[in-house]
């Protein structure tokens, strides 16, 4: 049977298991809370199944997924691998809170793929290893460049899944009034079970079955919404209609600054912030890996474009989300009276004119002025993750469809979380365990290895994640920075300018990394911004620092050796194989 | 099979110029496409087209659609190239 047969039978059985759930739920067969357990039991129970029937002893499918995942299907589980607990759950409700000066998120986690299409993912998959510091390591000669690119891979991988063992922590308790903690272990037991026996093979599969969870759960809703206003279940298109809406009961309110405006003087940092993010894509090692498994150089062009269509899907559909939730807000909400809110206000609502209603719940009412209406600022919000969560029920959906929400924000979080993880083991057993310290070990061993660390960083990442440090965006955001600043001008020197050697490139990605670092831990911690630029667009300086650092530094230096301009020439064109030429296995 | 660095250095310096032309050419429009709406805030949002402000549009799904275009344009053109020099992969 083909891959598509198997996905397309497998989305029937899903929609028809939610149309199943639904009728349950129409005759009271079942109750709120078991919707919810039985969608996260279903789901994990899936996932954990191919993981298992992907199970794997040959390195190659541990590591590539043997080189045969074709354009589509790849496509598919990057968009599932990129789309985070932050695309997913927080990015609409970024939108809501800033109007325009969110979209710089939207345009910012798309356009990362042109540049990753245009200097990455086909010479990437022409040079044809397993890991990115592989890459570093022979087209700059040696272990110093593997050791670097590895602690940077681990260091941006590892702050991202931390974020992403939150997100899980977050659904667990918001939907199964789970303690945190607990939750943040049951995810972690079922990202383990989707990448320990298969590594790469299984992760594939795993996230694609994700993205299709994800992809249904993120559009159902807000289409059922466009449908009972417009007629039309396109809210892509229809949301127009809302903008104008919202700007007009804006100005009737008085609001300074319209939604769909820019913040005064917000130019610079949009920019910077934008531009740090289409950066940071292009330099996550978990998105690069990815171009790696794709069976030739065609497939992997072709793949990239797949990638952008289904991540494009969500992320055109994340405007009209917000723009609904804010028109909702506006018209159903403010200038109300407090006795009469709708009832996801109270499902929602943490407390509501002192009156305590969820104790995970996402905003207060407070009545300042005690005329009994709700004015503009009488509503504080305390996370615009509601935007997402409370969609089904603003629309007067069944539960089932807040329990498929549920399901698609795991699925989000747990698939990028696979990826993550199986980037920083891969790390550590490939790059520092076979290739540094025991370049003799045995196949079994380094697969041994493999998992070992696999369940050491997961154990690892979900115990960091219990001090609950930090919000989920700015985490997520900051690994950006870093990775763009760090992975990305190494890379593109290293494929596009043969002259960039061995010292450039290491002072190089120290340096852009370690710009971003400083940045971001001034501007965190005493608010020091240069140019005023805010630290979470801190690539901005980081990215040509380490661009310019490796063309001054390799300057100083001789040029690389001819093998490795002949490995160089051939990353270049898609003709021939690289590996041989540079004697690797 | 010939290796790369066994064809002709003429045949992979041109089909290498070429490819770098049309890199720069397709980041050029890459950057006009998210910078332009942006620089053009103001006057763009002032122009509603079925109640989309156009730099909202832009910013929130317009530039989106076009990185998608840039993609593909970019695979078309380039498995062309790869023919016109005879330096695509060989069938496995």
């Amino acid at each position: 049977m083909s891959w598509g047969k198997i996905f397309g039978i497998y989305t029937g059985a899903f929609i028809l298991f939610t149309i199943l759930l639904a009728f349950a739920e129409y005759f009271q067969l079942i109750p709120n809370r078991a919707i919810a357990y039985t969608y996260l039991v279903v789901t994990i129970g899936v996932y954990a199944l191919i993981g298992v029937l992907s199970r794997t002893a040959r390195p190659d499918e541990y590591y590539v997924a043997g080189r045969g995942v074709p354009a589509f299907f790849n496509g598919m589980a990057t968009g599932a691998d990129w789309m985070s607990a932050a695309s997913f759950i927080s990015m609409a409700g970024a939108l809501y809170a800033t109007g325009y000066d969110g979209l710089a998120y939207v345009s910012g986690w798309t356009g990362g793929y042109v540049l990753l299409a245009v200097y990455l993912a086909p010479y990437l998959r022409k040079f044809g290893a397993y890991t990115i510091p592989d890459f570093l390591a022979l087209r700059y000669g040696g272990n110093s460049a593997r050791v670097v690119g590895l602690l940077m891979a681990i260091g941006a991988s590892f702050t991202y899944l931390i974020a992403q063992i939150t997100g899980v922590g977050i659904i667990m308790g918001r939907f199964l009034g789970m303690d945190f903690n607990v939750g943040a272990f049951v995810g972690l037991a079922g990202i383990l079970v989707c990448s320990m026996l298969g590594g790469m093979r299984a992760v594939t599969w795993t996230q694609v079955a994700q993205y299709i969870i994800l992809i249904l759960a993120y559009i159902t809703p807000v289409a059922m919404l466009s449908y009972q206003h417009f007629g039309v279940p396109l809210p892509e298109f229809t949301y127009g209609r809302v903008l104008q809406d919202i700007t007009q009961i804006e100005t009737q309110l008085g609001v300074k600054k319209l939604w769909v405006d820019m913040a005064p003087g917000g130019m610079l940092n949009w920019f910077a912030l934008c531009f740090c993010m289409m950066v940071g894509t292009a330099g996550l090692p978990h998105i690069l890996m990815r171009y790696y498994t794709t069976p030739s150089v065609k497939q992997a062009r072709a793949s990239v474009g797949w990638s952008l269509f289904f991540i494009f899907l969500l992320y055109f559909t994340a405007p009209a989300y917000a723009a609904f939730a804010k028109w909702t807000v506006l018209k159903d909400v403010i200038g109300k009276k407090i006795s009469e809110l709708p009832q996801w206000v109270h499902r929602w609502g943490d407390s509501i004119d002192g009156v305590a209603q969820n104790k995970l719940g996402l905003f207060d009412i407070v009545d300042q002025n005690k005329d009994g209406v709700l004015q503009l600022t009488d509503l504080v919000i305390k996370s615009t993750d509601f935007v997402v969560l409370a969609t089904p029920e603003i629309a007067g959906l069944p539960y089932v469809i807040t329990g498929l929400v549920m399901a698609g924000g795991l699925a989000a979080a747990l698939s990028t979380a696979d990826g993550l993880l199986l980037t920083i083991s891969n790390a550590l057993s490939h790059d520092l365990y076979y290739k540094i310290l025991s370049p003799n070990a045995s196949i079994v061993k380094r697969l041994t290895a493999a998992r070992l660390l696999l369940v050491v960083a997961a154990v690892a990442g979900a115990y960091v994640a219990t001090f609950r440090i930090n919000i989920i965006v700015a985490v997520v955001a900051y690994a950006f920075a870093l990775a763009g600043s760090g992975f990305f001008p190494a890379l593109v020197m290293g494929i596009f300018w043969k002259r960039a050697n061995k010292q450039g490139a290491i002072a190089g990605m120290i340096a852009g990394f370690m710009t971003a670092l400083v940045l971001i831990v001034i501007g965190r911690n005493w608010g020091i911004y240069p140019l005023g630029v805010k630290e979470i667009g801190s690539g901005l300086f980081g990215v040509p620092v380490g661009f310019i650092v490796i063309w001054l530094v390799s300057l100083m230096y001789p040029p690389p050796d001819q093998k490795t301009l002949d490995l160089v020439e051939s990353v270049r064109y898609p003709k021939g194989t690289t590996l041989k030429l540079a004697g690797v296995d | 099979m010939a290796e790369p660095h066994q064809i002709d250095q003429k045949v992979r310096d041109a089909y290498w110029r070429e490819t770098s032309r049309f890199t720069w050419l397709i980041v050029i429009l890459w950057f006009i496409s998210w910078v332009g709406p942006l620089v053009l805030h103001s006057w763009l949002n002032q122009i509603v087209v079925f109640g989309f402000p156009l730099s909202y549009w832009f910013a929130g799904q317009g530039s989106l659609a076009f990185f998608i275009v840039l993609i593909v344009w970019y695979a078309v053109k380039m498995n062309q190239l790869d023919e016109k020099y005879g330096l695509q992969e060989e069938e496995a």
